[in-house]
């Protein structure tokens, strides 16, 4: 994996388009509820032009109990073209349709 | 007794890279299930029908190590305590129901304000052996006021603290929005009920409890429910039953929850979680949901369970107080005065607060602190407010303020009534006889009763209204257009007839020039004062013109006030270039009513 190729996407770029090269690495990094219950989960990823690879968690608030944690997803573009992701924020047993946040971004993988 | 450094500081980081498996939330829950099975674990994963990663997108998942439990902010005494303790114990079922319903604490990081709320909440109920009471504490107060956290997560030994030192308010007094200060609009502590402080439940002590399974069992036989931490994770989520330990997928998060009971038999531990009633299972008791279950060998795991643990304790005395009256049985009205007594042994301190109850619940505080009184009894005269709801379930509840043990419920319900209603009326005359169309104005002076709408007085001057309720001073005020009234209102507080009032026309608005009124000779370059006298209300500026041949010469001023007491007047310099003449007049005009007008009756003369 080449640290050049990886762009990192957090929150304030929700509702951007985002041009990136195929084959570069993607980084979505966003802060999850976890100790209330609450995580982001994928929005039927687009799997024809992305690739999840991993996800990976870290804790960001030392020794505060309830405090968000950073939830990490790299993704691989396979395709050329355009494909929005999308994430919602919400309970898995209540439903997306509780979500109190939503995340997207237009990825234009040239 | 020893001490020792009870919660280690917890690591920033926790990264664990897994790989994503192809299956939609369907197929992830059957690998939980799968993983459940293959570890032998006892519980169930629920079923939410919703999709996280489609069946194409997800890999396979590395394991994750998550490192200490968070709470790293004070050492704490431990108390190793070696007892004899029954094979299990459920506060929800132990001589009564000593846990309050499950609370929701959204998406808000606060899961430790509601943890120690809960288990505040529970030292309560057990220290006056209260069953199946909705004691519901404010935890907006933990969240907003006490700096112990906010949504962004905190710390329970702070919480306990400050619930030691300053105590919650009942939840109506702030109630939860899951938002903090930090929040657009912020929830600030400036929000919460006026002087809460005063009313504030408090617990009397916090400690420690080693992370053991035999302490943490004793503690809670010893003091009741406990507040604990654990590390959640995802498959924590999809728990809805039986015995969890952690099978599969990542740290979710830091959490804080509270142990109500365990069972010896069944190796876990009964947990109240504040995730609301839609999670988890009811842990076999009743039907709320809420709860799990959690295996003992989760505390040695990287789940760390119990690895910060808290007791609370409510120190009794040997003081007591009892309730006499309303001790069940009663018939109060609402909008009367009533005694409420109690007797005391002992010193249960100064001073008592008093609650009113209804059913389970909260009704109000009737007082945050009144005299304990005197030789061994006490009393405090209550009138009811009139909005209290009628019902034959209220109880009173007295308690010492200083020692939150030390209180006494009634024996039994009583009965408050709706407040009595009475009914006023009078008569407004004019120059002794009835004046119609005349508009009377309710309005509350004191106490809580509903306020009746106006009416208007007959053609014979007479009106009438009811639906006043005993216990409340209202006031009477009459009105219309024109008229004055004497007196300007009567206040009342009981059935009344000859509430009577005097109207007397208000004269139109007018002026009357006084000087120069004609025939007087002015001098240029000296000063003269134009006078007049006014009627009715004019308003409070006049503008003064003179006039020269019945022709406007110039305006003296636009805004001179208009007076008091029915004169006015206004210093006039005449200029040394005023043209000489014995044609002049002076007009006085409201500025707000043109109406309200005159002018000089004759001519005055200015000469050099």
């Amino acid at each position: 994996m080449n640290a050049e190729n990886t762009l990192t996407i957090a929150k304030e770029d929700n509702g951007k388009i985002i041009r990136v090269r195929y084959g570069d690495l993607i980084r979505i990094e966003l802060e999850a509820m976890g100790g209330a219950g609450y995580g982001w989960y994928i929005d039927n990823l687009n799997i024809e032009y992305l690739e999840l690879l991993s996800e990976e968690t870290k804790v960001i608030a030392k020794g505060k109990t309830g405090a968000p944690v950073m939830g990490v997803w790299l993704l691989k573009t396979k395709q050329k073209g355009s494909v929005q992701l999308q994430m919602d924020h919400y309970r898995i047993w209540e439903g997306k349709d509780k979500a109190t946040e939503h995340f997207s971004v237009t990825l234009a993988i040239e | 007794m020893h001490k020792k450094r009870l919660f280690a500081a917890g690591i920033l980081f926790v990264a664990v890279l897994f790989l994503v498996s192809t299956m939609s939330f369907a197929d992830e829950l059957t690998d939980i299930q799968t993983a459940i099975k293959a570890k032998g674990a006892k519980w169930a994963a629920g079923d939410t029908s919703m999709m996280k990663l489609s069946k194409e997108e997800r890999k396979k998942r590395l394991g994750l190590i998550p490192d200490l439990a968070p709470e790293s902010e004070m050492s704490v005494a431990l108390e190793e305590q070696v007892a004899v303790v029954p094979a299990g114990l459920d506060w929800r079922n132990n001589g009564g129901d000593f846990v309050t319903p499950v609370r929701n604490q959204g998406s808000c990081g606060s899961c430790w304000a509601f943890a120690a709320t809960a288990a505040a909440e529970s030292a309560w109920l057990i220290a006056q052996n209260w069953s199946a009471m909705d004691l519901n504490l404010a935890e907006q107060i933990l969240v907003s006021c006490s700096g112990a956290g906010d949504c962004g997560g905190g710390y329970i030994g702070s919480a306990s603290w400050y619930i030691q030192n300053t105590g919650l308010p009942e939840e109506s007094c702030f109630p939860y929005t899951a938002l903090d200060s930090n929040d657009n609009p912020p929830v600030t502590c400036s929000l919460a009920c006026l002087n809460w402080p005063n009313s504030a439940n408090k617990i009397d002590g916090y400690s420690g409890v080693s992370a053991t399974v035999d302490a943490i069992k004793n503690a809670l036989n010893t003091n009741g429910p406990l507040v604990t931490t654990m590390a959640v994770y995802n498959d924590f989520f999809s728990y809805s039953g039986g015995v969890y330990t952690h099978v599969t997928g990542s740290l979710a998060g830091y959490h804080a929850v509270v142990i109500i009971g365990y069972d010896d038999t069944g190796h876990y531990f009964i947990v109240k979680n504040s995730w609301g009633s839609g999670w988890g299972s009811t842990a076999g008791y009743g039907t709320e949901k809420g709860y799990f279950l959690i295996d003992y060998s989760q505390m040695s795991n990287d789940v760390s369970f119990g690895a910060s643990t808290l007791k609370y304790s409510l120190t009794s005395t040997n003081s007591t107080i009892t309730v006499g009256a309303p001790n069940g049985g009663e018939t109060w009205q609402a909008g009367t005065t009533r005694t409420i007594i109690w007797n005391y042994t002992g010193d249960p301190g100064s001073s008592v607060k008093i609650n009113l109850y209804k059913g389970t619940s909260l009704n109000r505080t009737i007082t945050s602190s009144t005299p304990v009184g005197d030789s061994g009894s006490g009393s405090y005269t209550w009138t009811i407010p009139s909005d209290v709801a009628a019902g034959s379930d209220y109880l009173v509840n007295v308690i010492s303020t200083t020692y939150s043990s030390v209180s006494d419920m009634s024996d039994g319900y009583s009965t408050i009534v709706a407040a009595q209603a009475f009914g006023a009326a009078g008569l407004t005359t004019n120059g002794g006889s009835g004046l119609s169309g005349v508009t009377m104005t309710f309005s509350r002076i004191s106490g809580t009763g509903s306020i009746p709408a106006s009416v208007a007085t007959d053609a014979n001057g007479s009106w009438s209204q009811t639906g006043f309720q005993m216990g409340t001073t209202y006031r009477v005020t009459p009105s219309r257009s024109g008229y004055t009234f004497s007196p300007a209102y009567i206040d009342f507080s009981s059935e009344s007839t000859g509430l009577n009032f005097i109207a007397t026309p208000i004269p139109p608005a007018g002026f009357i020039v006084v000087s120069a009124n004609g025939g007087e000779n002015w001098k240029a370059g000296l000063t003269y004062s134009i006078a007049w006298t006014y009627t009715g209300s004019p308003g409070s500026k006049v503008k003064i013109e003179l006039l020269k041949n019945g022709v406007l010469n110039r305006i003296l001023t636009s805004n001179a006030l208009t007076g008091s007491g029915g004169t006015g007047s206004y210093k006039w310099k005449i200029s040394r270039t005023q043209a000489t003449g014995n044609d002049y007049r002076v007009r006085i005009t409201s500025t707000t009513n043109i109406s309200a007008t005159d002018t000089s009756d004759g001519n005055f003369s200015v000469s050099k």
